[in-house]
């Protein structure tokens, strides 16, 4: 009966031990995770309006592309996280290539993030 | 009772604990997942980028070597390497037109098929058409590829007859055909083995932007009609290929009767009253009105005006004329190979029959009309001024390539005390560069984009610039050699001209050789003084524009348009004669600054007085090789 009773006592220290850890794991994996996929969400974001800026841009044709320009596309906010974009036009190997470089830039958890999408043009008329 | 109740506190923990890790696990794996995915497509949107890039910069280059990009050239040149900077570590776009390279890096390899105009050949998963370059793009990253296909097609100019108006044959009796050689149509019989399409193109938009109408005689066209209006048939009228109304404007080339001046050329003319024997180049300065027959002995005559002809053109040779060409009456038509009759006005030929009157070679108006009868045309009729209407009666228009367009030719050269060398190569070439740009290609060797300069800054040779306004930029011509072939590995351009402006000198020169050898001569006033060189000066769209009267000096091309009041016209690019160079030293800031130019080329250094060369009006010549480049398709390859 006595082992019984102790056995209780040590199950429920155990148990309340098991639990612990097994909670703080649980805390603390939970807000990097939901961190990690809101960081995750974030960047497809940026990524989408670095490529929506390169076909914009893509679909003005060659010609009204001036070269080493660099436009500044304004800021856009969405899910609490506001992103700057510039579009830089350079020439490229040769006089029929420009290039394109996307540039979107944010601030989250204090820090500057930045993703670089690049995409090169040549001078053909789509027909 | 109490096992039950320890058991059921310790399973109860345990079963908690293990709810608990499980959801721990699941958030993980949930997280980790939609990591993956976010860096995944990430990746794949440098993927396709880095595989479009790999395109489009194949594209460029294919475009900037007139399709040349691809077909020649070691594995290394055929092959195009794309990095992107901030992109992954390895990330990466290939495309290749070699097999052992393809190969070797584990992608489709691209195909080149534009040489050959007949027959597809296999390629990369289908079959590549004739005329066309089948390109298959790569892009890596971080384990994820990417490949998009692309078929660029590039057809050659296939018109019998071309309109930028109307195309109208209404009496009836009108054929048109194709062969494939001039000899086809030696015996004026064309058989059924021998007979190629000859296709029609209007690109007015009316109703009857085609009129065919077959009564008083049969209409047989063995090729396509195309318009971008409507075609009206009326009477006996076969088209065997087929009718293509409301279609995209067809590309119509344009020629600038105005790049063929000789300049001040007082050559050998053997003239008779009322005919008119060229052996030469002749410039007539005016309208020439009474001309009998003219003779064309491998001779080529300019006529600043209107040209009228009563009894026809016989021999070889070419006419241009600024104004409008008429070729009447009772004379026979028997040029057996004129290359071109070019009018910047209208154009009329009025034979004496299909079998009695013919021409072989471009026959051009860049007028509103372009009238035709009786007689047979062995190559193009094009009609492309604003809006040109073409009226074919009773005609015989026969398309054939290239070949008819093209003749050798000879002529003595001189002018003033000295030898004076003119470069013969006429070919719509001969405009410089309306972006400089692409000439630095030319500098180096011609289908490498990517190496250097092939001259040090110390050893470059004098150079010629200017400010392209459409570009604004400042663009470059070489117009002095001095040995920087053995700097370009194998690269061998002719020599052009061996003459050194003197230190200091920038003022607009022309140089040229007489008896003593190289001379360089300054013109400011632009007043067309013959005993001055033929430099002229002037200012048009805010550039300062030099143009030298001689052939193959013409340095502009958009300043005549905008002096007209026109819209430039799309210049073909340059082929490798033009030889551009990209100076980067400091650069003036007037607009517009010739060092010097060159007059005379290779030939004109090997002989003193005789001058030869080739004259080609090859339609083709005529169209940019970017404009009607065209992508058939685009698409992701599996």
């Amino acid at each position: 009966m006595n082992r019984a009773r102790a056995f209780t006592i040590a199950e429920t220290i155990l148990a309340t031990f098991i639990l612990s850890i097994v909670m703080m794991t649980l805390f603390n994996i939970f807000p990097t995770s939901s961190m990690a996929v809101k960081k995750a969400e974030v960047r497809l974001r940026a990524d989408n309006l670095a490529q929506s800026a390169l076909e914009e841009y893509r679909s003005r044709g060659f010609d009204s592309l001036v070269l080493d320009t660099i436009d500044d596309l304004g800021t856009s906010e969405a899910g609490g996280v506001r992103y700057s974009t510039t579009i830089t036009t350079s020439a490229g190997t040769n006089a029929l290539l420009k290039r394109l470089v996307a540039e979107v830039s944010w601030e989250f958890q204090g820090k500057t993030e930045q993703v670089r999408h690049e995409t090169w043009i040549a001078d053909i008329e789509a027909k | 009772m109490r096992y039950g109740d320890k058991g059921s506190s310790i399973a109860t923990a345990l079963l908690l604990g293990a709810l608990a890790v499980t959801l721990a696990f699941t958030l993980a794996g949930i997280s980790f997942t939609h990591l993956n995915i976010s860096n995944r497509l990430s990746n794949c949107l440098y993927a396709r980028n880095l595989a479009e890039a790999s395109l489009n910069d194949a594209i460029a280059r294919i475009l900037y070597s007139e399709g040349g990009y691809g077909n020649t050239g070691t594995p290394d040149e055929k092959t195009i390497q794309v990095y992107f900077e901030g992109a992954p570590e390895g990330a990466e776009g290939l495309l290749t037109f070699d097999s052992g390279k393809a190969a070797a890096l584990e992608i489709a390899v691209s195909t080149h098929n534009l040489e050959n105009k007949e027959a597809a050949i296999p390629g990369y998963g289908r079959d590549v058409p004739p005329e066309c370059i089948h390109l298959v793009g790569t892009g890596r990253c971080n384990g994820v590829v990417e490949r998009i296909e692309v078929m660029l097609a590039i057809p050659t100019y296939k018109h019998a007859i071309a309109a930028t108006g109307k195309f109208t044959s209404t009496t009836g009796g009108m054929e048109v055909e194709g062969v494939e050689s001039p000899e086809d149509l030696a015996d004026g019989i064309i058989t059924e083995e021998e007979s190629r399409p000859g296709h029609i193109a209007a690109n007015g938009v009316d109703d009857d932007a085609v009129w065919l109408k077959g009564t008083g005689g049969s209409v047989r066209i063995t090729g396509d009609v195309r318009t971008r209006g409507r075609v009206k048939i009326e009477g006996d009228v076969t088209v065997l290929g087929s009718l293509l109304e409301q279609a995209d404007p067809a590309d119509i080339p344009r020629i600038d009767p105005g790049g063929y001046d000789p300049g001040n050329s007082a050559l050998p003319v053997g003239a008779a009253p009322g005919d008119l024997e060229v052996t030469g180049a002749l410039r007539n300065n005016g309208p020439l009105m009474n001309v009998d027959e003219l003779k064309l002995s491998g001779g080529y005559l300019f006529v600043d005006g209107d040209l009228v002809i009563s009894q026809g053109i016989v021999g070889e040779g070419i006419v241009i004329a600024t104004g409008d060409i008429t070729l009447l009456g009772e004379g026979a038509l028997e040029a057996d190979k004129a290359v071109a009759l070019v009018a910047g006005g209208n154009l009329t030929i009025d034979g004496d029959g299909k079998d009695a009157s013919y021409f072989e070679g471009i026959v051009y108006s860049g007028g509103e009309r372009l009238d035709i009868k009786e007689a047979t045309v062995l190559g193009a009729l094009i009609g492309s001024g604003e809006q040109t209407n073409v009226k074919a009666e009773d005609a015989r228009i026969v398309h054939a390539d290239t070949e008819v367009l093209q003749f050798e030719w000879f002529y003595e050269a001189s002018w003033g005390a000295g030898t004076y060398g003119f470069n013969t190569r006429i070919n719509p070439d001969l405009w410089l560069p309306r972006e400089g740009e692409i000439r630095a290609e030319y500098a180096r060797r011609p289908g490498i984009a990517d190496e250097g300069p092939a001259w040090a800054p110390a050893d470059r040779p004098p150079w010629a610039n200017w400010f392209n306004q459409s570009t604004e930029r400042f663009e470059y011509v070489v117009y002095t050699l001095d040995d920087p072939y053995e700097e370009t590995a194998g690269w061998n351009p002719p020599i052009i001209h061996e003459a050194t402006p003197p230190a200091g000198e920038t003022r607009p020169a022309i140089y040229y050789k007489n008896d003593v050898g190289w001379v360089a001569r300054y013109d400011f006033d632009g007043d067309g003084d013959p005993e001055e060189p033929p430099l002229l000066q002037f200012t048009a769209g805010g550039a300062e524009i030099s143009r030298t009267r001689a052939r193959d000096l013409y340095t502009q091309g958009i300043a005549d348009d905008i002096a007209a009041g026109r819209e430039p016209a799309p210049y073909p690019f340059e082929t490798q004669e033009r030889l551009g160079f990209l100076n980067d030293s400091p650069h003036p800031a007037n607009g517009f600054l010739v060092d010097c130019f060159r007059l005379a080329d290779i030939i004109a250094q090997n002989d003193d007085s005789i001058q030869e060369g080739f004259i080609r009006f090859d339609p083709n010549r005529f169209l940019q090789f970017a404009k009607k480049t065209r992508i058939v398709m685009w698409r992701p390859l599996q």
